[in-house]
């Protein structure tokens, strides 16, 4: 049997699935904007004393649920809050420290953020020596943490803009998932023809 | 409907990865290579379709297409369900590279249970009661995908009791639509390509060759 004639059977049934299955992409790829994927997000920046973010799925479909604060190590919450209607939180009269931001959903998916809330100044590292500050240093460490805060404000939309890029990367993920299923498919079907070809043979 | 990593117990965890790797050696052993097309568009479909996330109350549901998939590929929804699966772990997150096994099983096993109970009762029917067959082999392997679902988190902790209820709740208006689903692709199948139905409504592909 030649080698064109082995293939025959395999390529008829693949054009038949291919048509298949272009008539069926329109079932299959609805819009991203009204579907999402099925992973939890938490995004959460400090501004002065307040930590705020959003918690959603992936392709930003908003979680309303319970959003709890930790503080760094800690392993019981320090207050928890509940997201609004488009996922947004807001931790108010938060102390200057180390914090970790988590939101578990209902069917056990996790997310989480850690934020640091105030400056830490000098001496933030075990062991190392914490000076008495001068006067031209206080107004220095003062002008430190307005500089975090302006930063902190101005990277707020851009980070927000790094998140929604990354949800972008959903679609080619998905584009490319198709592909590697083709390949692995692909290999699969070859070595079982060369299996039956090989059964087929005459010795 | 996919279980993450880390939130159930070894003693439900292992029997069920156990289960389902037998049940991809059992799916593989069965396919020939002129069956792969088929297993690869149906493992796309169910890759694409178990992506798209809607809402319903605090949880997420999803398509599973485990009835149609039961139905067209017999044991083969196993390997069909593990590509899928896999991919959806490593490229997006979704479930766990420890839960594969446990989601796999609890997804595929009921699709290919439907598969021995409606294959033979479906190949007989016609019209109205093909239409019907199908619809309830859609939503009953559904109801099962969502029952081992709810059954695995409340089995592993307590605290999950709430969660299985409410998943098994929010399974109601999937099973609907699974239905119709399964309805739509199999009087489609039937209509355009009834071979595609004839190849795998065998108990096994190689038992009658």
């Amino acid at each position: 049997m030649s080698a064109r004639t082995a293939i025959a059977p395999y390529s008829n049934a693949l054009a038949g699935l291919l048509r298949l299955f272009l008539l069926l992409c329109p079932l299959l790829m609805i819009s991203p904007s009204v579907s999402a994927a099925h992973r939890l997000s938490l995004f959460a920046t400090a501004e002065g004393n307040s930590i705020s973010g959003r918690v959603y799925f992936t392709l930003s479909a908003p979680y309303k649920g319970e959003v709890l604060l930790f503080a760094q190590g800690a392993s019981s919450a320090i207050v928890k809050v509940t997201s609004d209607d488009e996922g947004r939180f807001l931790f108010e009269g938060v102390k200057a420290g180390r914090y970790r931001v988590e939101c578990r959903s209902i069917d056990g998916h996790l997310a989480e953020a850690r934020v640091t809330v105030g400056v830490l100044q000098g001496g933030d590292k075990k062991g190392e020596a914490k000076l008495p500050m001068t006067g031209a240093e206080k107004s220095e460490a003062v002008d430190v943490n307005l500089l975090r805060q302006a930063v902190a404000t101005e990277l707020r939309p851009l980070k927000e803009q790094i998140n929604k890029l990354e949800e972008t990367l959903w679609f080619t993920q998905m584009i490319g998932g198709l592909g590697l299923l083709t390949g692995m498919f692909g290999i699969w079907m070859f070595f079982l023809a060369r299996k039956s070809g090989s059964k087929r043979r005459p010795s | 409907m996919h279980i993450v990593d880390g939130i159930v117990s070894a003693p439900v965890l292992l029997p069920a990865t156990v289960a389902a790797v037998a049940g991809v050696v059992y799916g593989m052993s069965r396919v020939e290579a002129e069956d792969v097309p088929k297993v690869a568009l149906l493992a796309a479909a169910f890759f694409i379709a178990s992506l798209i996330r809607v809402p319903i109350g605090p949880a997420s549901v999803h398509l599973m297409l485990p009835g149609l998939l039961g139905l067209v590929l017999g044991p083969a929804i196993f390997p069909a369900m593990l590509a899928g699966l896999l991919l959806q772990a490593l490229l997006f997150g979704f479930g766990g590279v420890t839960t594969l096994g446990l989601n796999l099983f609890n997804m595929a096993l009921p699709g290919f249970l439907i598969f021995y109970l409606f294959s033979a009762p479906l190949q007989k029917a016609s019209g109205r009661k093909f239409a019907l067959l199908s619809g309830l082999a859609g939503a009953l392997a559904a109801f099962g995908a969502g029952l081992l679902v709810a059954g695995s988190l409340a089995l592993s902790n307590g605290g999950f009791l709430l969660a299985a209820k409410l998943i098994l709740l929010s399974n109601l208006p999937v099973m609907v639509v699974e239905a119709f689903v399964t309805i739509a692709a199999l009087r489609f199948f039937a209509k355009v390509k009834p071979e595609l139905l004839a190849s795998f409504t065998r108990p096994t592909l190689r038992a009658t060759s």
